[in-house]
């Protein structure tokens, strides 16, 4: 649990191209990976967090996620998991700041994901759920420049599987 | 479109430019993420497989809904979501006027989702309406039950019309929620062949919805023993015929169950006895169901079925003890209602939050001034046991007696939490309704928070309807009988007259 001087105090994070955020504990916190670092170093204010997997221009836009969210309250348990995923809404907030290049939305994914922040990452993978939602292969593929590889025994066999009226 | 070959897609992928050749940011994700977004994508989904033969509309379900759609993708997923059995234990299938082809394709899907889903826990939504062969319901759910040890949620709704020369029905699919069929065919009993559950294998089963009993005999094992609860069960929706002691039985089976469907529908040849009208059952004792609904499926504003339904209902009240119930929706007639439904209460002691009552037209004795004037007083006794309601939703047609449960509800002391009024097809005064508002809105401890009339009238007779009134409308037009409100509604009621 969180005390006052927790929340007055300031975190340093240095990312993986060497740039230093000095955030509040609060908005920092957020991710479960920086909170558990957090109370591994203890009291020493001065030593800073390392975040290899994450570059300068990534931080900068989860602790833009996580500055907004820092008041809300703790994710739910993992029992819930299974309603949460049955919805593909976003909050008008995120919605909007999750709109951007692809790049910067799978980057966003994989660093919610190394820095364990389960909503962000439940923002970012309701995103792409939305982008696949009642699309077709082809559609798929060109959303997200994927090479179609399947060889034509392959594609042959798909459509079979596909074909309700087909005898099999 | 015409499609390029293998050869040249990939001639001219290699030759594009190089963002072209450069991996796709999404192959960046580990698998566990691909995986749950795939997850998302397929239990968001609202579609269903729901065309009988027309080919076009069944490639659209196969080309664009989760896991079908991504497993066409590239190899790579394609391989990964053949492999993930979560992708394939989760599905739903509505099929609408099935030919006998279209059902043994729709096997075939099943078996591809119970095989590609190994050995996890299963949950399956399968619907059949319309016109179809006479064995199809028994075929399809002696198949799923061959996997009932891996049933975690199961819904199988069949409902058979009879073909006729100008069959043609649109049959409107319900959601999850109100799953309550209130028509059956004699059709739909053709069927003499019973399908066994075993309860030693329902271990895992946590919710339970079908609308055909009868078609399902109930075992402990394979040996036929005496069946054994299934203490995992939450959810169950069932309609039935009226037998008492079948209903006993299930309901002995479920102790933890938290919400419960019922509705009785007419007599099956195959639960055919003629005393099933007899109640020598003990008291079923369910302590942690929070939510009965009987007879959902029944349209509001017809006392159509009241038999069936009340005999539903009856056994609810006559045999149940449900200390934990908040939710309550029951359609009885005037005499059961007086009289069971008070020792329901007694015997329950629940914190009742919502109770949506119907009050059918009884036997003679409770029609008439002096009878309705009866009904109502024993449902004002009945509230005074259930200080903890909120939500009130009545329907009844006892014109001269709901003047009267009005006037006693003016008096905040009669549930003192009382935030949503309902009522339905009642007749009263609108000086009645608005004193009513007018008095709960001004008491110390102000609970009350919206009030909807549907179709409520000043008489007996259909031109004599309450002034309509949308719940946006401006508040400074107001009709005339509905002025007394104005500072209710100006200060917050949320008032609808439909």
């Amino acid at each position: 649990m969180s005390t006052t001087e927790d929340k007055t105090r300031k975190v340093k994070l240095v990312t993986s191209d060497n740039e230093e955020f000095e955030v509040d504990w609060e908005v920092a916190t957020r991710s479960v990976l920086i909170k558990h670092m957090l109370e591994d170093i203890g009291e020493s204010e001065e030593q800073a967090i390392p975040l290899p997997n994450v570059t300068a221009n990534v931080l900068k836009k989860v602790l833009e996620w996580c500055e907004h969210h820092r008041k809300d309250p703790e994710p739910a348990p993992e029992s819930s998991d299974d309603n949460r995923k049955r919805t593909l809404e976003i909050g008008d907030w995120d919605a909007k700041f999750i709109q951007v290049d692809q790049e910067m939305l799978f980057e966003i994914i994989l660093a919610a994901n190394y820095l364990d922040i389960k909503a962000l990452l439940d923002v970012g993978c309701k995103t792409v759920a939305n982008m696949i939602k009642g699309k077709q292969p082809e559609e798929i593929r060109k959303m997200f420049n994927i090479v179609n590889d399947f060889t034509p025994e392959e594609e042959a066999q798909i459509k079979k599987e596909n074909e309700w009226a087909e005898d099999r | 479109m015409e499609e390029n070959s293998f050869e040249e897609r990939h001639a001219s992928q290699d030759l594009s430019s190089g963002k072209r050749k450069e991996e796709p940011f999404i192959h960046r994700l580990p698998s566990e993420i691909l995986l749950c977004i795939f997850l998302i994508s397929l239990r968001s989904s609202t579609s269903f497989l729901k065309p009988s033969d027309d080919k076009a509309a069944v490639e659209k379900h196969f080309t664009t809904t989760t896991p079908y759609n991504v497993s066409g993708v590239c190899r790579s997923w394609r391989e990964f979501v053949v492999s993930s059995a979560s992708l394939w234990a989760e599905f739903s299938i509505l099929l609408n006027h099935p030919s006998p082809r279209t059902l043994d394709h729709a096997k075939s899907v099943i078996s591809l989702h119970l095989e590609r889903s190994r050995d996890l826990l299963m949950s399956c939504s399968i619907a059949i309406f319309g016109f179809f062969r006479v064995d199809t319901t028994h075929e399809i759910a002696s198949y799923i039950a061959l996997h009932q040890r891996r049933w975690r949620k199961l819904q199988l709704l069949f409902r058979r019309e009879p073909i006729t020369p100008s069959s043609g029905a649109n049959f409107e699919v319900r959601s999850e929620s109100s799953s309550g069929l209130s028509r059956f065919s004699r059709n739909d009993y053709d069927d003499a062949a019973v399908v066994n559950l075993f309860t030693g294998e329902l271990n895992y089963l946590e919710e339970l919805s079908i609308n055909r009993a009868s078609l399902f005999g109930v075992w402990d094992s394979k040996e036929l023993g005496l069946p054994k609860p299934v203490p995992s069960l939450r959810r169950l929706s069932l309609e039935m015929p009226g037998r008492f002691d079948k209903l006993a039985l299930w309901l002995s089976l479920v102790p933890n169950i938290e919400e419960l469907d019922l509705s009785f529908y007419h007599s099956d040849p195959r639960w055919y006895r003629s005393d099933s009208n007899t109640l020598q059952i003990p008291t079923i004792r369910l302590y942690h169901l929070r939510r009965i609904t009987v007879n959902h499926g029944i349209l509001r504003g017809s006392d159509y079925n009241t038999l069936e339904s009340s005999r539903a209902s009856t056994f609810v009240l006559r045999c149940l003890a449900c200390p934990s119930l908040t939710e309550l929706s029951v359609r009885v007639p005037a005499h059961i209602c007086v009289r069971y439904l008070h020792e329901f209460f007694l015997r329950s002691s629940p914190p009742l939050r919502t109770l949506d009552l119907y009050v059918a037209m009884g036997v003679p004795a409770f029609i008439g001034a002096e009878g309705e004037t009866m009904v109502m007083d024993g449902i004002v006794e009945l509230l005074v046991l259930l200080p903890t309601i909120a939500n009130l939703v009545l329907t009844s047609r006892h014109f001269e007696g709901v003047g009267r449960l009005i006037q006693k509800l003016c008096s905040p002391t009669l549930l003192p939490c009382l935030a949503h009024v309902d009522f339905s097809i009642s007749g009263a005064e609108t000086s009645q309704f608005v004193e009513l508002v007018n008095s709960r809105w001004s008491a110390s401890e102000r609970a009350l928070q919206s009030v909807v009339l549907r179709s409520c009238n000043t008489h007996m007779i259909r031109t004599s309807r309450f002034p309509s009134r949308g719940l946006h409308d401006d508040h400074s037009s107001l009709p005339e009988e509905w002025v007394g409100l104005k500072a209710c509604i100006e200060e917050g009621l949320q008032f609808e007259v439909i």
